[in-house]
């Protein structure tokens, strides 16, 4: 093969992911617009258009776009910043799958494996029994324990996983079991003596975004974009690590350290995904694997892809999840749930027959 | 004013111990090695001498209980992670593939210590790539998946990662064991070839002695964690090393172009008992080697000659410590070495005639074994192939071949049937 035409494929390749990256963004984008107008008060494309850009000062003035103060409620305050919120938490978390996945070397692991999910749903609960009446940066208690508590969990399986300098990950994922259980433990022993508060524990730990507004996303996106960050200057790093941490050794990557910056980032980004949105299966498994069945296992492309490709699915999850049975909502996991895991054992199924 | 060339040292490793943990025994101990810049290392010794533990601590992916390892001078573990790879590639003996990346994108890893933060490929990068693929020879396997590779080409690949890695130092664990012999053979002359033109040095952790011995420059023998013995490949592979490192027994010689020693097992060496059977050998021109060494294991007491010296059955001899009569190199028999023979075989039980192409240097030993017969004792011919096959003075020596049988030598056509003779003479 001459080194034309290999270079050539290369380029095209690299050229095709792009292309399939600036399209997933204009979907996603078109879904927005479309979901924006979905829901009991009837709104046109038109409306919402008008309003979104009437909502900057700039663009309303010179265009002169009159609209309702009740369409403005409708659209800015109650349906963009859930709608908002949704994608975005599905894209921590499928960006943070992508991670674990790859740090863990194996495509079953999910952003929840280092007890992100029991903490935070400790937190919670702890935060509906006590129901303290405070709320930081515009949120209850909820969501702020929910944060310490998936954090405070991932830092104790760490360190219980941790001997010496290293973090050998299957002891990480076994204290991640281990400690997963216990919280769990503590959450059902806290709800049998709550009665009163378990049906709100319940709802929140199977997810959803109701009652979620602009508040949650002031809380959430600053530590989602500070992990995404992070993780985006280590994400050839990731492709090798995937190779074995003694490779990733002798290839000049300072694997303890990597590994243990890629663990915090997006165990921070899981962490502020599950505060503001509860416990939603099945987006930080699915997603990255999909991703990877298009595209390949460059972290490079996986990464910003499943992003794009997370968030989008959450927000069709979410606006299934408020219409369906409207005005009842249904919880967003149940939906994730329900779609997901047939999709998983399609791909256990796929996998017992040498798909890697 | 000429100056000696200058040697620099690559990698210098002083008084290393290594325990995998504090109360296990220690893998390495007091072990101290230099590796000279452009050297081909062969690192030898059994399972479980600390091999694959040396390299890991050379590339401070373990971390030593004692000792200190200097790369071109610098203390190792004070060099950045990403700095020593740029000095070191390592080519293991297995890996993990979780991911189905492809070859070639496998091959651009091995760039990831020259390159940036974001790890995008230069247009530099890209031809490395390229060219390494061609030189390692899976071009062909760019595009394709390493999931679906076979395990041949899977390790071409390994191997071409590390050399895009453009190490000075190239670290290689057992890495052709799961090739076949041609592959084997092109990779390790592809990898010879980078050492002598761009002065590459290699570490060849090595299963195989004999491609140990046919590439490497140096051999360092490990034993128990510790140096056994360092040196050219000629004088490491000795019998007697190979004996107390790996308690086995084998035959070593040298092989006729290279002079770099060839080893062969022995499957049935364990089983010595002394018999009481004194034989000698007339042989030469390496048809009695494995002869001797068959009746040496097998506990007879043997001598043997007359043997130039220079012949590959006289080193055999003197390896194993058998009497011989010996010639000077590529001369003819002298009466006096006749003597001497014809003498030692007055102290034998029998003689054994091995089957020698005759010329006319070497006519007496056909007069010794005729001595032999003489003197009463019985004469075995290792007759395998026709004397006038073998014979190489007009006649003269097939004449005194068929005297010999009608005088009542034993002419026997396999080893099995020198056995049952042998045995009859017990």
């Amino acid at each position: 093969m001459s080194k034309e035409s290999m270079t050539g494929i290369n380029r095209n390749q690299f050229g095709l992911k792009i292309i399939l990256l600036v399209i997933l963004l204009g979907v996603l984008f078109l879904a927005i617009g479309v979901t924006l107008t979905i829901g009991s008060a009837r709104l046109g494309l038109g409306r919402v258009l008008a309003v979104v850009l009437g909502s900057n000062p700039g663009i309303g003035s010179s265009f002169n776009l009159e609209t309702t103060t009740l369409e403005q409620l409708i659209v800015l305050t109650i349906r963009l910043p859930r709608i908002l919120l949704s994608v975005f938490v599905g894209g921590a978390l499928a960006a943070a799958g992508v991670v674990f996945q790859g740090l863990f070397h194996n495509p079953m692991a999910e952003p929840y494996v280092m007890g992100v999910s029991s903490g935070a749903a400790l937190g919670a609960t702890i935060a509906f029994v006590l129901d303290w009446d405070i709320t930081v940066l515009g949120l209850s208690s909820v969501p702020v324990m929910a944060f310490i508590g998936g954090l405070t969990t991932t830092f104790l399986v760490v360190n219980l996983g941790r001997v010496g300098r290293k973090v050998p990950l299957t002891y990480v994922l076994l204290a991640g079991i281990a400690v997963g259980s216990f919280m769990s433990a503590i959450t059902s022993l806290l709800m049998v003596f709550n009665r009163e508060e378990m049906q709100q524990v319940v709802f929140w730990l199977m997810g959803g975004f109701s009652g979620r507004g602009w508040a949650h996303i002031q809380a959430a996106l600053p530590y989602m974009i500070l992990g995404l960050v992070v993780i985006c200057f280590h994400l050839q790093e990731l492709n090798i690590i995937s190779l074995g941490d003694e490779k990733a050794h002798q290839l000049g990557v300072d694997v303890d350290r990597v590994q243990a910056r890629l663990m915090a980032a997006a165990s921070l980004v899981a962490a502020s995904a599950v505060s503001v949105s509860g416990i939603i299966g099945f987006v930080g498994l699915i997603i990255p694997h999909v991703v990877r069945l298009l595209i390949g296992p460059d972290h490079r492309f996986v990464f910003p892809t499943a992003i794009l490709a997370g968030g989008l699915f959450l927000l069709l999850a979410d606006t299934l999840a408020r219409t369906l049975l409207s005005p009842m909502e249904i919880p967003v996991g149940v939906i994730t749930s329900l779609a997901g895991a047939p999709f998983f054992l399609y791909l256990l199924h796929r996998s017992k027959h040498g798909f890697s | 004013m000429t100056s000696l060339p200058k040697i620099d040292v690559d990698i210098d490793i002083e008084g290393l111990h290594f325990q995998y943990s504090t109360d296990a025994e220690f893998v390495l101990s007091n072990l101290s090695m230099k590796i000279d810049k452009g050297v081909f290392v062969g690192i030898v010794g059994p399972n479980g001498c600390g091999k694959t533990t040396l390299l890991k601590c050379i590339i401070n992916f373990l971390r030593p209980n004692h000792g200190d390892i200097t790369i071109q001078g610098q203390a190792v573990r004070k060099i950045p992670q990403r700095h020593l790879a740029r000095k070191i590639g390592v080519v293991p003996q297995n890996w993990d593939l979780n991911f189905a990346f492809s070859a070639e994108e496998i091959v651009m890893m091995g760039r990831f210590p020259h390159q940036g933060r974001l790890s995008i490929p230069s247009e530099l990068d890209r031809q490395i790539v390229h060219d390494v693929m061609e030189l390692t020879n899976i071009s062909h396997l760019a595009q394709r998946n390493v999931s679906q590779v076979s395990g041949g080409e899977l390790q071409r690949i390994i191997i071409a990662q590390s050399i895009a890695q453009q190490p000075e130092i190239l670290l290689l664990d057992e890495a052709t064991s799961n090739l076949d012999i041609n592959h084997q053979a092109e990779i390790l002359d592809l990898i010879k070839s980078l050492n002598s033109t761009q002065h590459l040095s290699v570490v060849s952790v090595m299963h195989d002695l004999n491609l140990a011995a046919q590439y490497c420059d140096v051999i360092i023998m490990l034993k128990n964690g510790q140096v056994f013995a360092t040196g050219p490949p000629g004088d490491v592979l000795s019998r007697q090393n190979i004996k107390d490192v790996y308690d086995a027994t084998v035959r070593v010689r040298k092989d006729p172009l290279t002079n770099r020693p060839y080893i062969g097992p022995f499957a049935d060496s364990k089983q010595k008992q002394q018999l009481d059977v004194k034989l000698h050998i007339i042989g030469g021109g390496g048809t009695s080697g494995t002869l001797l060494e068959l009746l040496y294991y097998r506990g007879y007491t043997i001598s043997c000659g007359v043997l130039n010296r220079s012949d590959s059955d006289w080193e055999v001899a003197r390896d194993l410590d058998i009497p011989c009569i010996s010639e000077l190199a590529f001369s003819p028999i002298s009466q006096q070495a006749y003597e001497q023979n014809i003498d030692h075989i007055r102290t034998v039980s029998a003689v054994v005639l091995t089957c020698i192409p005759f010329g006319h240097g070497n006519l007496l030993n056909l007069a010794s074994a005729s001595q032999g017969l003489k003197l009463g004792l019985p004469v075995i011919l290792c007759d395998f192939q026709p004397i006038t096959d073998r014979d190489f003075t007009d006649g003269q020596a097939s004449r005194c071949y068929n005297q010999l049988i009608k005088d009542g030598a034993i002419p026997i056509t396999s080893l099995d049937k020198l056995w049952e003779t042998l045995a009859v003479i017990q």
